[in-house]
C-alpha cells in the first residue's frame, strides 16, 4: 500500500515538475505573442515557485536551493526591483536545465540525486540577483514604474533566445527523446495492431483462394486479381512491420522493477534481521508492459518469501557464510523472458509439505509416499499450501504461492523449482516475451466455434486409440497417474455438435494451472495463430468465452476461458 | 455540531501532487475528512457554494484565482475556517501579510519531505494539530 502511494507520488512529481520546467522555458523564451511581459513574469514566478514546493516535498534540498533563487529574482523582478537581463535569462535557462537533470535523475534512482553543476550555477544565480539588486538600486524609483522593466523583459527576450539556446540545447535534445503517453492509447493501438493483423490474415487467405480459381475467368480479370493479390501481400508485410513496431512501444525497461525487488529484498532483511548479499543481473532488458505489471506482485511475494524464510537465521547457517545469498537475474530465451530467484537457504521442507498434504486430506499416506521430491515441492503451488507455521507482515501479504503461480500461468508462463535441502532453494520462471498472438487449437465442428490455446493442450487423440473407465456413470481418460473424468466440449460451452462428424470423436486432454481437463469432441481440428478481441457485452455473458475473434468466412470464433475451467468444475461437483 | 461528527476539509492546490500529499494527512486523523478538491481560488469558490465545508487548506500562488483572493471571497460569502498551506507564508511576504490581515485562521509550512517518513510524520502532524485546533477539536 506504502509502495503504491510511494510510485504515485513519483509519477505525480515527474509529470508536474517537467510540466513546470517546460513551462519555464516557454516563458523565458518568450514564443507565447498573446501574453503580456508582466503576465509572463507571474506565470515564470508561479512555475518556479511550484517547482520549489515539489522539490521540498521530495527532500531535493539542491532543487529547493535553486527554485528559490530563480523565485527570488522573479519576486524582484515582478515587484519592479530588477529587469530581466540576458545574463539572468541564461541563468534561469541553465537552472531549469539543470531542475529538468535532477528530476530525471532522482525519479530514476527514487532518491534526491546530485549533479554536476548546481553549485556554480546557484553562485552564478545569487551573484546576478545580488548585482542586479545594487544595480538597480539608484533607479529603483523609476523601474516601480512597471513599464520599464517590462520593456526590458521583452527587447531580452528578443536577442537573448539565440545565445541561451546552445546551452539549453543538450537538455532540449534529451527531453525530446521520450514522451509521455498514456498507458490506455498504448493498449488501444496494440489492440488496433492485432486486429489489424488478424484481417489482413484473412483477407490474404481470401485472395489466395480467389486466385485459384482464375482458370476460368477472362485474362484482364484473371490478371486484376493476381495484381490485388500482389499488393495485398505487401500490405500484410507492412501491417507485419507496424504490429513489431508497436509491440516494441510497450517494451519496458526492467530497471524499475528490479530496484523495487532489490528495495524490498533488503527492506525484509532489516526486518528480519538477516545479512544478505544480494545480486541483481539482466536489468537492462525491456518486456512487455504488461507482462511487468503481472509479474510484480509475485515476484515482490518471492523475493520476500527467500529472504524471509528461504534463507535461515543468521546463527542458523553453520558452515556457509552469515550473509545469506540472494540472486535475481532477468534473461531472455528466444522471445521468452526468463526469471531466476535463488537464494542459499535451507530449501523446501519436503517431509514438512508431505506432513501437511496428508494432514489436509490432499493426499492419503500411500499417495504421499509415492510421489517424488519434486513433485512434493509443487504442492507449494496449491491454493492455502504455506508452510510457513505463523503469518506476520513479511509473509501474510496475501499473495501466497498459488497467487504466483496462476499469475505466471495466466500469462502463458511456467515455473520451475529446483531446491536442496540445506542448499537452497531456485525458482526459475519463464514467461513469453509479448501478448499478441495466440497459438490456438480450432474446434470449427462447434457451432459457435470454440478455439482453445495450445499451451494448455497437453495432447489430441482420437477416441479409438484410448482406453477409457466407466464409472457410476462418467467416463474417465488414464494420464500419468491421474484419472480424469471426460466433459463434452459442446455442453460445457452450451455450444451445438455438427451432426456430419459425429463419427470423429477426439478427447482433449488440458493441462491448466495444475489442474487436467478431459475434453471429448467430434469433428476435425484446425491450428492457427489468432489475435482475440475483448469480447463485447452480450458476448461477456457466456460463461466460458474470454475472447472473440472473425474467421475469413466471417464466422466468429470464441476463445475457450481456459484459465476459469476449474472453477466451472468446482462449481458442477 | 456533535464532537464526533468529521470535520469536511477542501484541498486548494493547484499541484495534484500536494493535494494527494494533503489528502493523506488530512486522512491520517479519523475526525476529518476529505470533502473536496480543487485546483484554483476560482473552483474552491465554486465548490464552497453547493458542498458544505467545516475547514479550507488553501494554497496561495495558483494561475486563475489565487489563495489571496480566494479568502478574501470566503470571508465575505462563508464562515469557513482557512489555513493557508504554502511556503510563501512562512516568509514575511506581502501575501503573508496579507492573508493575515483578511483574518486566516492558520497558516503552516508545504507537507515536506515525503519520502523521509519521520520528517513526513512530523510535518504532517504539524498540519493536524494546527487543524484541531482551529476546527476546535482540542
Amino acid at each position: 500500500m506504502s509502495d503504491d502511494f510511494e510510485d504515485d507520488l513519483w509519477v505525480l512529481f515527474e509529470a508536474e515538475s517537467l510540466e513546470h520546467c517546460t513551462s519555464c522555458e516557454d516563458h523565458l523564451f518568450g514564443d507565447d505573442e498573446e501574453t503580456t511581459p508582466g503576465e509572463r513574469l507571474n506565470k515564470l514566478f508561479r512555475a518556479f515557485h511550484s517547482l520549489k514546493s515539489l522539490a521540498s516535498s521530495m527532500g531535493m534540498q539542491n532543487m529547493v536551493e535553486l527554485a528559490h533563487a530563480c523565485e527570488d529574482i522573479l519576486g524582484a523582478a515582478r515587484n519592479g526591483h530588477i529587469s530581466i537581463t540576458s545574463d539572468i535569462k541564461s541563468g534561469l535557462i541553465e537552472a531549469t536545465d539543470l531542475m529538468r537533470q535532477l528530476v530525471v535523475t532522482t525519479v530514476a534512482q527514487r532518491k534526491p540525486a546530485m549533479i554536476d553543476g548546481v553549485i556554480s550555477c546557484l553562485e552564478n544565480l545569487k551573484m546576478i540577483a545580488a548585482g542586479s539588486e545594487t544595480a538597480a538600486e539608484p533607479d529603483s524609483l523609476v523601474s516601480t514604474n512597471s513599464a520599464v522593466p517590462a520593456n526590458n523583459t521583452q527587447d531580452e527576450a528578443a536577442d537573448g533566445s539565440d545565445a541561451s539556446s546552445g546551452q539549453s540545447g543538450g537538455a532540449q535534445a534529451s527531453s525530446d527523446r521520450f514522451v509521455r503517453v498514456a498507458s490506455d492509447s498504448l493498449d488501444n493501438l496494440f489492440r488496433l495492431s492485432g486486429t489489424l493483423v488478424a484481417k489482413a490474415a484473412v483477407l490474404a487467405k481470401i485472395t489466395h483462394n480467389a486466385a485459384d480459381v482464375t482458370a476460368g475467368l477472362p485474362a484482364d480479370q484473371s490478371q486484376q486479381l493476381i495484381e490485388i493479390r500482389n499488393q495485398l501481400e505487401k500490405v500484410s508485410r507492412d501491417i507485419d512491420f507496424l504490429n513489431t513496431a508497436v509491440a516494441d512501444l510497450r517494451l519496458v525497461p526492467l530497471d524499475d522493477l528490479a530496484r523495487r525487488l532489490r528495495r524490498t529484498a533488503f527492506d525484509t532483511a532489516r526486518k528480519v534481521n538477516k545479512d544478505i548479499e544480494l545480486a541483481v543481473d539482466g536489468e537492462e532488458m525491456r518486456a512487455d508492459r504488461a507482462i511487468v505489471r503481472t509479474l510484480t506482485d509475485p515476484l515482490l511475494h518471492m523475493v520476500r518469501n527467500a529472504v524471509d524464510h528461504g534463507l535461515e537465521a543468521p546463527a542458523g547457517r553453520g558452515d556457509k557464510p552469515q550473509a545469506g545469498k540472494v540472486q535475481i537475474s532477468f534473461s531472455r530465451s528466444g522471445s521468452s523472458l526468463k526469471i531466476l530467484i535463488k537464494d542459499d537457504g535451507r530449501g523446501l521442507d519436503v517431509e514438512r509439505i508431505r506432513q501437511i498434504a496428508i494432514e489436509r486430506r490432499r493426499l492419503t499416506a500411500s499417495e504421499a509416499n509415492e510421489m517424488s521430491d519434486s513433485q512434493m515441492q509443487r504442492l507449494i503451488f496449491e491454493p492455502g499450501f504455506s508452510t510457513a507455521s505463523q503469518l506476520d507482515d513479511t509473509s501474510g501479504r496475501g499473495v501466497g504461492m498459488d497467487v504466483v503461480f496462476r499469475n505466471i500461468s495466466l500469462l502463458g508462463g511456467e515455473i520451475e523449482i529446483a531446491s536442496d535441502a540445506g542448499k537452497g532453494t531456485a525458482f526459475s520462471i519463464t514467461v513469453p516475451g509479448a501478448t499478441s498472438t495466440e497459438a490456438c487449437v480450432i474446434l470449427s465442428a462447434l457451432t459457435p466455434i470454440y478455439a482453445i490455446p495450445s499451451r494448455v493442450v497437453v495432447w489430441i487423440k482420437s477416441a479409438g486409440e484410448l482406453e477409457t473407465e466407466q464409472r457410476r456413470g462418467i467416463e474417465y481418460v488414464h494420464h500419468e497417474n491421474h484419472q480424469i473424468p471426460i466433459q463434452q466440449v459442446h455442453m460445457l460451452t452450451g455450444s451445438q455438435q455438427n451432426t456430419t462428424s459425429l463419427t470423429d470423436v477426439k478427447i482433449i486432454l488440458l493441462h491448466v494451472l495444475g489442474f487436467y481437463f478431459a475434453l471429448k469432441y467430434q469433428g476435425g481440428v484446425e491450428f492457427a495463430d489468432l489475435v482475440f478481441e475483448e469480447p463485447d457485452l452480450f458476448i461477456s455473458k457466456l460463461p466460458m468465452v474470454s475472447g472473440t475473434t472473425i474467421t475469413d468466412a466471417s464466422n466468429v470464433i470464441f476463445r475457450l476461458d481456459v484459465e476459469k475451467l476449474d472453477q466451472m468444475m468446482h462449481d458442477r461437483s | 455540531m456533535s464532537l464526533a461528527e468529521t470535520k469536511k476539509v477542501l484541498i486548494v492546490d493547484d499541484s495534484k501532487m500536494m493535494r494527494v500529499l494533503l489528502a493523506r494527512v488530512v486522512k491520517s486523523d479519523p475526525s476529518f475528512e476529505v470533502a473536496g478538491e480543487a485546483d484554483n481560488g476560482q473552483a474552491a469558490i465554486d465548490l464552497l457554494s453547493e458542498t458544505s465545508i467545516d475547514l479550507v487548506l488553501l494554497d496561495i500562488e495558483m494561475p486563475v484565482m489565487n489563495g489571496v483572493e480566494a479568502l478574501r471571497q470566503i470571508r465575505l460569502k462563508h464562515d469557513i475556517k482557512v489555513i493557508v498551506v504554502s511556503s510563501l507564508a512562512q516568509v514575511a511576504s506581502v501575501q503573508a501579510a496579507e492573508v493575515k490581515q483578511l483574518g486566516v485562521d492558520g497558516i503552516v509550512d508545504k507537507p515536506g519531505g515525503a519520502l523521509d517518513p519521520s520528517l513526513a510524520a512530523t510535518k504532517g502532524q504539524e498540519l493536524i494539530s494546527l487543524m484541531r485546533e482551529v476546527t476546535g477539536l482540542n
